[in-house]
């Protein structure tokens, strides 16, 4: 079996960073693969978009939440996709019934399934919180409290 | 007594099943005897994480707690 097929659900979780690089190094010279280190939250709702062609939509998208929770947010672009964060503090149970609802409207709107990522949303219920790879991040845009958008350079 | 930071109080909790548990204890424990001098991690390293864009600008809210890190496998090469 493959390491990553083997270590697939391996998700170790701390509060330290040096804790969190210590552990990757070890598994790495454990296991023989690469361990990346991501963010969590169970607070704060985080999207994927996988589809960079969908990005003037994803980005509507989460001008939307912007607007409506009259919070900031920040775009994040990898090779694969977009990420967002919506800077708005929610408890657990009001972080669960979000995604909740999210899933409800990508079953009642198809047509969000082309710029949410719903595999990404699911995992996040299941998990209890939501995860993003610091891997070749860079800043993408910023949405104000009005859902102005702002470019990073 | 002062309360400490969260950063400061490490927390390790691992999302697997029994038995990928019980394997990764076992080679753990073997390979942590003869690499422990191998995984001292470098201050560069440190300060690469602390650079990226979304922990500088989440530098408050990791803080506070209400994210964490989480060490997780790279994506297979054909799913990057």
């Amino acid at each position: 079996m493959a390491w990553h097929e083997r270590v697939v659900r391996f998700r170790i979780n701390t509060h330290s960073i040096r804790v969190a690089l210590r552990t990757a190094r070890l598994l790495e010279a454990v296991m023989g693969g690469r361990f990346d280190i991501a963010i969590s939250t169970k607070n704060f709702i985080l999207l994927d978009c996988d589809d960079k062609s969908a990005i003037e939509l994803f980005t509507e998208f989460c001008r939307g939440l912007c607007r409506e929770y009259a919070s900031r947010g920040f775009m994040y672009e990898t090779p694969h996709g977009f990420h967002f964060v919506l800077l708005k503090f929610m408890s657990f149970p009001r972080w669960r019934t979000f995604y909740r609802w999210l899933l409800r409207m990508m079953d009642e709107e198809p047509e969000l399934e082309d710029i949410i990522d719903r595999a990404h949303i699911e995992a996040c219920l299941r998990r209890g919180y939501a995860t993003l790879r610091l891997v070749q991040l860079r800043r993408y845009l910023m949405i104000d409290e009005t859902g102005e958008v702002i470019f990073y350079e | 007594m002062a309360r400490r930071r969260r950063r400061e109080s490490p927390r390790v909790d691992v999302d697997m099943t029994e038995d990928e548990a019980a394997y990764l204890k076992t080679v753990m424990s073997e390979e942590l005897r003869v690499t422990g001098e191998a995984i001292e991690v470098a201050e560069e390293e440190i300060e690469r994480v602390f650079k990226s864009p979304i922990v500088r600008d989440l530098e408050e809210l990791l803080e506070r707690g209400w994210f964490w890190f989480t060490v997780i496998p790279s994506k297979p090469k054909e799913e990057d």
